[in-house]
């Protein structure tokens, strides 16, 4: 189907303030969607209370709303725009609600405004906890066996029914108190007894448990011609029990087999076909390692933070494409904009390893609980692609603004074996450190497989990236072992602490032998086509792609923000998408950022670059603050002990955790999440310090709640927000 | 660590390390963009001949295991990857690719920058290339390889000698294996047919002998072109019977009726090809493995008519004969490895079966099994009484003892 004709004016609700437990998704998600609406022709009307990103700059929309996302302010914008459809979609959980109030309150009937894209019904059916699992039962797809019960002989009863291990979730107790793991039903009597005492409405949830399994998800794609695809596919480091937006996830599967891949794309697909998915959507799986069984975890209707990491994983800009779906178009009939030859009706290929890990808020929050369960605590990512395992996730590791260039943090180095024991078997933000020190103290991987459910294969690479420390640090300045070094994505400054040497010095080394990286091209296809788009990585191979632009603008870079952390958020990113933005295009190199975040479109995929650093930021400054990513590399005063990770030292006792229920707590409750919030495993986006407001006193003042503020702001305003 | 070179027909030379088997092997390089399904491709037959490079950098992660096998010896020519892990992991893991490939004697080229390889592929088309070890001449190799015709007999190599039976079911399918995938004997055998699978060489009038429901055309290697006779024997079969065929099947059925073949620059192969359905417009992604394609300006003219496209390039995908029950598609319905979106094209299949027998109803029994044996004791016409039935099942397995 064409692009529908009928439509002029369409309204997009953006996702408010961004809180913890987001990586900037939908901030992300609603830019995309509002730039491909515009270049589709529509007239785009935005509604968001975030003056912190670029999406409520004048670029982006036609007509912007700074307002409070209400039903009494949005009912207001849209008797004044009478818009005639709203897309609630891409701006997460906010706007999904705030349609659904919309729709609730018969405002849209009355004025005759559509909703696009994937309908309300749909996205009930998967975030209600009833609907979904009666809808999986018709489907014949498996899921956890859970039930509510009441009293401790009900508990016994579904024990008996549904096997053991069980996870016992007390409804209405924070960070899930109360709740575990029971293996048998002296445990569940008396693991339930006390949830039911803690329960301020006396009642658990008492569920199958899956811990231990792997995780894996899809992000699809479906369209009204019923087209279904896979974007992406992704593998957990964790097994289930750490919530996917704390874990380290690989790009795409490593460890299934295709018949298993294949068996779980099947399973995915049904799903989205069966929900009437219009847009992006992401399923997410529990396969168990030793069998073809799986489960389905959960099923996020819309454009989620997957979808932002899946997107700068393969190049596949899902947002952009749902926004078109939701306007009629058809996978077939959107040119994919990455290679410009073929069509979005199309599986991506990887030739390259992307990895994510988590950054989490616990350096700027000393006491909280660092213990990672069901309920997400990061508060942004980082994504680096490589060729190899070990490669992209050294990368990753460097981008994450711990102060430590390896997988070495001398906090854990100096841990007692009891204590580095503990954390191991209770999943913390440091696990990957952890796993890497109790290696060089002698464990074998199978030990560490046995205990923490991670795979062979995983832990097989962490073990690989230390004995090539070992070989460096026997073989100072050879040449064979630097390259196997920067092959497997060893930083200048890590090899040469282990040979000894200044970082200068290994630079030289590298430089006298030849060895430079390379740029490779994320293309969508592994090759198979030319593309046009110019989004590169690094990597130590033969075959440059990335050319010289012979345009005659001065050449520079823009550099991010990288990932987001409270105190930081999304408006060090406003402030280099903008200059990007206003300076148009030109060639320059950028990796590593933090994937949910509209950054990567301007200065991956469109390689914006700005003169305006030349102006401002100090040119030829090795170290500039170039572009306007924030103070970046400016001394902060949590980073005042060298070598020592900022806010590592001042954890919490791990011994006497503020909340949780216990050892890896299983997956969360499969409808729970969205459907249940009185079960601990509530909504994913209310973190235990989550907060509707902005947060910290440095926001521009929001508008109050008055006449309606029509935004027109000159173009570059955004660019003379600084923070104070 | 040994070292490893492929030399490329242009002169380009890639050094690496070496695993897998020991020989040095002279093929045509290809490469396939799949990121799973490494196994079944080396045992895919329509590999004979080429060295596989896979565009995604870690192959081998999951290892080796029994079930997942295309065909029973692997006869790629080289493996080349990136990396292979030291360590594979999956719960179905006997042995890992390394050793698997020794077994088969197969070598492997690792640690090479393959995105580079598949760029110059792309750009180039796929050429002539050589596995040499550490010792070798590559200047005077680089001549050799020049020179050297390849084989075109591929399909000879790869098919089966004698027909054999498989499990009997409600539809008797005579399936021509000129390389075939197991694959397509698991998507038959889930629809309840009984299989013959027979020599690529058989005479129509054998076919005749063993009273089908309907002939299946199985993939397999090279150009269809170099099969010389097999268009004769499919254009007497089709008139008679209905016909399915699949990769090199499609492209023989297609010049069986006239219809032309060219080679692709580079070809199709991996797991992500969407192929949309002219008829209904579904789009189905799909398992590809061909270096040939039909040309679409050759099919007007003939009775042939094109019903499925690659959506990106456009080429044929698939054709049905308009006058006749015959259908042929240019990928894997069957997968393994790749997407089973497509997996329905058996169901049509089964469709042109069924509606064959509701229009011969009186020729025989349909609800009888029948029992495939006339491709080895041709005669036995037509459908005997239930003991003969027995009889023929002893001498069957007498006779392919003989052979």
């Amino acid at each position: 189907m064409p692009r529908r004709s009928d439509l002029h004016r369409i309204l997009v609700i953006g996702s408010g303030p961004i809180i913890i437990g987001q990586a900037a998704e939908f901030d992300y998600a609603g830019t995309q969607a509002c730039l491909a609406l515009k270049e589709e022709g529509y007239e785009v009307v935005l509604v968001n209370s975030n003056p912190a990103t670029i999406m409520t700059d004048r670029e982006i929309a036609d007509r912007v709303y700074i307002e409070p996302i209400t039903l009494e302010f949005v009912s207001q914008i849209l008797r004044r725009e009478r818009p005639d459809a709203i897309v609630p979609t891409l701006g997460g959980q906010t706007g999904l609600n705030m349609a659904a109030q919309l729709a609730r309150s018969g405002i849209l009937d009355e004025l005759g405004i559509e909703l696009l894209g994937t309908g309300l019904d749909a996205i009930q059916k998967a975030e209600d906890r009833d609907l979904f699992k009666q809808l999986m039962a018709e489907l014949g797809q498996p899921v956890p066996d859970s039930d509510i019960v009441h009293t401790v002989v009900e508990a016994v009863e579904v024990g008996a029914r549904i096997g053991y291990p069980l996870i016992v979730r007390p409804a209405y107790t924070l960070g899930g108190t109360g709740g575990g793991i029971c293996a048998n039903e002296a445990e569940l009597v008396r693991v339930v007894g006390k949830g039911l005492e803690l329960s301020p409405i006396t009642e658990c949830l008492v569920e199958q448990s899956i811990a231990g399994y792997k995780e894996i998800e899809y992000e699809m794609m479906r369209d009204s011609a019923d087209n279904t695809m896979v974007v992406c596919n992704m593998e957990n480091f964790d097994p289930v029990g750490v919530h996917t937006g704390d874990s380290i996830v690989f790009a795409p599967t490593q460890t299934l087999t295709d018949r298993e891949h294949e068996m779980l794309r099947d399973a995915s697909i049904t799903i989205v076909r069966a929900l009437g998915i219009e847009g992006g959507c992401n399923v997410q799986l529990a396969l168990d390692p030793n069998s073809f069984g799986y489960y389905v975890i959960e099923v996020n209707p819309r454009v989620s933070r997957s979808s932002a990491l899946a997107s700068k994983a393969t190049g596949y800009p899902i947002a952009k494409i749902a926004a078109k779906i939701a306007v009629g178009l058809t996978l077939d009939e959107i040119r994919n904009p990455v290679t410009g030859t073929t069509w979005s009706m199309f599986e991506p290929m990887l030739d390259y390893v992307v990895a994510k890990i988590p950054r989490w808020p616990f350096d700027k929050f000393a006491r909280a609980d660092r213990r990672l369960g069901t309920q997400m605590k990061a508060t942004g990512e980082v994504m680096s692609i490589g060729r190899s395992i070990e490669e992209s996730l050294l990368k990753a590791v460097r981008s994450l603004e711990i102060g430590t260039d390896h997988i070495f943090d001398a906090s854990v180095a100096n841990l007692p074996d009891d204590i580095l024991e503990e954390r191991l078997l209770h999943a913390r933000d440091d696990r990957l450190f952890c796993l890497a020190e109790a290696i060089r103290r002698g464990r074998t991987i199978a030990e560490l497989h046995e205990q923490t459910g991670i795979d062979l294969f995983f832990l097989d690479k962490i073990a690989h990236i230390l004995e090539i420390e070992d070989r460096l640090r026997v073989t100072p300045g050879d040449t064979e072992s630097l390259w196997i070094a920067k092959r497997n994505g060893f930083s200048d400054s890590a090899i040469a602490r282990l040979w000894g040497r200044t970082p200068d010095a290994v630079r030289q080394a590298r430089q006298d032998a030849g060895f430079r990286p390379v740029y490779k091209m994320v293309d969508t296809c592994a090759g198979e086509f030319a593309s046009e788009t110019p989004y590169f990585y690094s990597s130590y191979e033969q075959e440059n792609e990335s050319v010289r632009s012979d345009r005659p603008q001065h050449p520079g870079a823009g550099l991010g923000a990288d990932p987001d952390r409270p105190g930081h958020r999304v408006r060090l990113r406003h402030r280099a998408l903008g200059a990007g933005h206003s300076a148009g295009r030109l060639r320059g190199h950028h990796h590593e950022l933090q994937p949910g975040d509209g950054l990567h479109r301007f200065l991956d995929l469109r390689q914006a670059v700005l003169p305006a650093a030349h102006r401002r930021g100090r040119p030829g400054r090795r170290r500039a603050r170039a572009a306007r990513g924030g103070h970046r590399p400016v001394r902060r005063p949590d980073r005042d002990q060298p070598g020592r990770p900022a806010g590592r030292s001042r954890s919490a006792d791990p011994r006497h955790p503020a909340g949780g229920s216990g050892p890896r707590r299983g997956p969360r409750g499969i409808r729970g999440a969205a459907a249940d919030p009185r079960h601990s495993a509530g909504p994913r986006r209310h973190g235990p310090q989550s907060g509707r407001g902005p947060r910290g006193g440095r926001h521009p003042r929001l508008p109050g709640p008055g006449a309606p503020l029509l935004c027109h702001r000159r173009e570059g305003d955004g660019h003379r927000q600084r923070p104070p | 660590m040994t070292t490893r070179t492929l030399l490329l027909a242009d002169g380009t030379r890639y050094a690496g390390e070496a695993f897998g088997g020991e020989a040095e092997v002279t093929a045509e390089v290809v490469f396939t963009t799949g990121m799973t399904g490494y196994q079944e491709t080396l045992t895919d037959q329509s590999y004979n001949g080429q060295i596989v490079a896979f565009s995604y950098p870690l192959i081998g992660n999951t290892g080796i295991n029994r079930d997942d096998m295309e065909s029973l010896f692997p006869t790629t020519s080289g493996v080349i990857c990136r990396e292979i892990p030291r360590l594979a992991s999956n719960w179905r893991n006997r042995t890992s690719l390394d050793a698997f490939l020794r077994l088969h004697h197969i070598p492997g080229l690792a640690g090479i920058d393959t995105r580079a390889l598949v760029r110059r592929l792309r750009t180039e088309g796929v050429m002539k290339g050589a596995l040499l070890g550490p010792d070798a001449d590559l200047d005077a190799e680089l001549d050799k390889l020049r020179a050297a015709e390849l084989p075109t007999d591929q399909v000879a190599q790869v098919s089966t000698r004698t027909a054999y039976p498989s499990p009997l079911g409600g539809y008797s399918v005579v399936l021509f294996d000129f390389g075939l995938k197991h694959s397509i004997l698991r998507e038959l055998a889930k629809r309840g047919c009984a299989v013959t699978v027979v020599p690529y060489d058989i005479t129509a009038e054998r076919v005749r002998a063993l009273a089908p429901d309907g002939i299946m055309l199985s993939n397999g290697p090279g150009d269809p072109k170099s099969l010389n006779g097999v268009g004769e024997v499919i254009a007497e079969l089709e008139e008679e019977y209905p016909v399915f065929g699949i990769c090199l099947g499609h492209q023989l059925l297609c010049l069986a009726n006239g219809a032309d073949t060219y080679k692709l620059p580079f070809g199709h192969r991996g797991f992500n090809h969407p192929v949309k359905d002219l008829r209904s417009g579904r789009i189905d992604f799909t398992s590809q493995n061909h270096g040939y394609a039909v040309d679409p300006k050759s099919i007007p003219g003939t009775e042939l008519e094109i019903t499925q496209i690659e959506l990106n390039d456009g080429t044929v995908e698939g054709i049905v004969h308009k006058r006749l029950p015959a259908m042929s598609v240019q990928y894997h319905p069957d997968a393994a490895a790749g997407p089973h979106d497509a997996a329905h094209i058996f169901d049509d299949f089964i469709a042109l079966m069924d509606a064959a027998r509701a229009a011969r109803p009186a020729q025989r029994d349909l609800s009888q099994p029948v029992l495939a044996r006339g491709a080895v004791t041709p005669a036995l016409m037509p459908a005997p009484d239930q003991s003969a039935l027995d009889k023929s099942a002893l001498e069957l397995s007498a006779t392919e003892g003989n052979n």
